[in-house]
């Protein structure tokens, strides 16, 4: 863990039993001559909840792009859930799983049909069942069988957060959760992921939200 | 601030680059009241690592296919088949209306003209084809654009979802696609031109492999564009195909064109099928030798554009994941529907109709056509000078009588 105080920040030691959720060390992204990440090193313990902020420009995206294997780094290391990213993300992108209100679900398809949809693309097991689950446990219930692009935004945050926790996610990716809701939704969507925290079915779920 | 509060463990605060604060929210918020925030960065400077091998990253995105996920992907198109299935249908009756209106098919016996049957035939022929290529750049690229338009593309390149399998379901979508558009149009040429397409037999299946695999070469090298660039890349996926089409030669053997382009033109693998159809509905001689050579240049191209794009979605930060200017409202994304069918369906129907209206033109022994000519002359009053003009020249006539089947009754 970086400690704010000292010049050259300590770097993350290796680490191979794959204790933290995420381990970014010297990472840099150039884009021209522009430094999008500039020698950014941290590591998130599993288990932990961890916000990312910046303004505009700060490197944020660029950044969670970078951890997820979107983007290539210029240099740097980087290690999510133990393997180490880009190379082996194919192994670690079924055990994570991202939500963001600039990322829509089809608006045509029903709720259902998105949720069977990723379900699948995640091979998430006695997907039927886990629908239910989530329908129960979002209270998406009423809404199951109408289409995403019907939807209020508060609901289709909900349907979001169903997505990103079909997969029961040992990694969490939350950009700006709570935007666009009204307190009550926010409060609501906060008290869940808290308590998906908890879930004794997870050991050390980790996440990392991003606010501008 | 609130919901880091409630939440978060850790804030980690980035400035220009680099990382401003590292902390627990509580001790942050308390130097932020403070105002001594800052310092603690790293001054030094990494060496840059070079970017990985193309050709390794190539291989590397191709192995571990799942099919679970390609099928995941051609359920989520299937789900919106039916809005697609309506569209095409509807563009066909139109255009099967629109033939019939004109009053070119059911009197028109191509058998009775040799030369004619085999213009016609090479011309049908052709069209035909046109639209396989045309049709499955535009199937390919439609599923693509779907998920752009539905802001979708974010979910899928962060799900386990590997490019190499997105774009083998982009390929099916655009087998299924082409099937619903192009079976309806061999049927209608069967019965309107008595042209029997599937009449050209295994030659069909060289043709058919050549064209659509330039088809999706082009349209995953579109794809990486819009990737790139966004939507506003998006008009060249309408465009491209009509840069191809005076090149490939559809209409015309390669030789009318001017010396220099004739090497342009035999880069393009649709060229040597064309050639190779004329040479076969002309000549009745089937040029396996230009079919191999399309083939080997439909490699090189296939290759080619899955490298290009594997580079243009590694290049630059996605746009589609942060940026609110890629929001596209529901209503635009309704619009996009019409526009495509007034782009797409509408030109080649017309394209269609002309042509072989055209050919009708040039054949004046057939007194039955001529007779068609006058029925369509019965319209007159819709069409303008120009073409009143060239009427009179083609067919001589310049009294008409109208014809007895749209006479009025007395």
């Amino acid at each position: 863990m970086m400690n704010n105080d000292a010049v050259t920040p300590q770097l993350p030691a290796a680490d191979p039993a794959g204790s933290a959720a995420i381990e970014v060390a010297h990472l840099v992204k150039l884009y021209k001559t522009t430094r999008a990440v500039d020698d950014v090193s941290f590591r998130i313990a599993r288990g932990s909840i961890t916000g990312l902020l910046g303004g505009n420009g700060a490197g944020k995206t660029t950044t969670i792009a970078m951890i997820m294997g979107l983007v290539l780094p210029t240099s740097g290391r980087i290690q999510v859930l133990g393997c180490s990213m880009p190379e082996q993300s194919a192994d670690v992108l079924g055990r994570m799983n991202f939500e963001s209100p600039y990322v829509d679900m089809p608006m045509r398809l029903t709720v259902r049909q998105n949720l069977t949809i990723f379900g699948r693309l995640y091979a998430v097991a006695n997907l039927r069942e886990r629908i239910e689950q989530l329908a129960a446990d979002l209270d998406l219930g009423d809404f199951l069988d109408r289409a995403n692009g019907k939807l209020s935004a508060g609901q289709k945050t909900r349907v979001a957060l169903a997505k990103a926790l079909i997969n029961q996610p040992e990694l969490l990716l939350l950009d700006e959760p709570t935007a666009s809701l009204d307190p009550d939704t926010a409060d609501w969507i906060r008290q869940h992921l808290e308590t998906y925290r908890k879930t004794p079915w997870r050991d050390h779920p980790a996440g990392l939200a991003q606010h501008a | 601030m609130l919901e880091v509060e409630r939440l978060c463990d850790r804030v980690i605060i980035m400035k220009r680059g680099r990382i401003e604060d590292d902390d627990s929210p509580d001790s942050i918020m308390a130097r932020y009241n403070r105002g001594d925030v800052g310092g603690g960065v790293s001054r030094r400077r990494p060496r840059p690592r070079s970017g990985r091998c193309a050709m390794s990253e190539l291989v590397s995105a191709s192995r571990g296919i799942a099919p679970h996920r390609i099928n995941a992907m051609i359920l989520r198109y299937w789900y919106l088949l039916d809005v697609v299935v309506a569209a095409s249908a509807g563009i066909d009756l139109l255009a099967g209306a629109a033939d019939h209106h004109l009053g070119l098919p059911a009197e028109l016996h191509l058998a009775e003209c040799r030369v004619f049957a085999r213009a016609g035939g090479t011309l049908i022929g052709a069209v035909i084809l046109w639209d396989i290529l045309f049709r499955g750049q535009l199937g390919f690229s439609i599923s693509f654009l779907e998920e752009m338009w539905a802001r979708n593309l974010g979910n899928l390149m962060m799900s386990p979802l590997k490019p190499i399998e997105f774009l083998i379901s982009l390929m099916v979508m655009s087998l299924i696609r082409l099937a619903i558009g192009v079976i309806p149009m061999t049927l209608l040429a069967m019965f309107f031109f008595d042209f029997n397409f599937y009449g050209i037999g295994l030659p069909l299946i060289a043709f058919f492999c050549n064209l659509i695999f330039t088809s999706w070469s082009l349209g995953i090298f579109v794809s990486g564009l819009v990737l790139r660039n966004g939507l506003g890349a998006e008009s060249i996926v309408w465009t491209l195909m009509f840069g191809v089409m005076p090149l490939a030669c559809i209409y015309y053997p390669v030789t009318v064109l001017p010396h220099w382009l004739q090497y342009v033109a035999w880069a393009l693998p649709p060229t040597y099928v064309f050639e190779g159809m004329r040479a076969l509905l002309i000549d009745h001689v089937f040029r396996a030798d230009l079919m191999i050579e399309a083939l080997l240049i439909n490699v090189v191209l296939f290759i080619a554009s899955f490298a290009i794009f594997l580079a243009l979605l590694r290049s630059a930060t996605p746009p589609w994941l942060a940026d609110p200017g890629w929001r596209i409202s529901h209503l635009s994304h309704e619009f996009e529907g019409l526009r495509l069918v007034c782009r797409v369906d509408i030109p080649i129907c017309a394209l269609t109709l002309y042509y072989a209206f055209g050919t009708m033109l040039r054949c004046k022994r057939d007194l039955r056509i001529k007779c068609r000519l006058v029925s369509l002359a019965a319209h007159r009053h819709w069409w303008p000078k120009a073409v009143r003009r060239l009427r009179r020249r083609c067919t001589g006539c310049t009294k008409w009588r109208r014809p007895r089947s749209i006479r009025r009754a007395p």
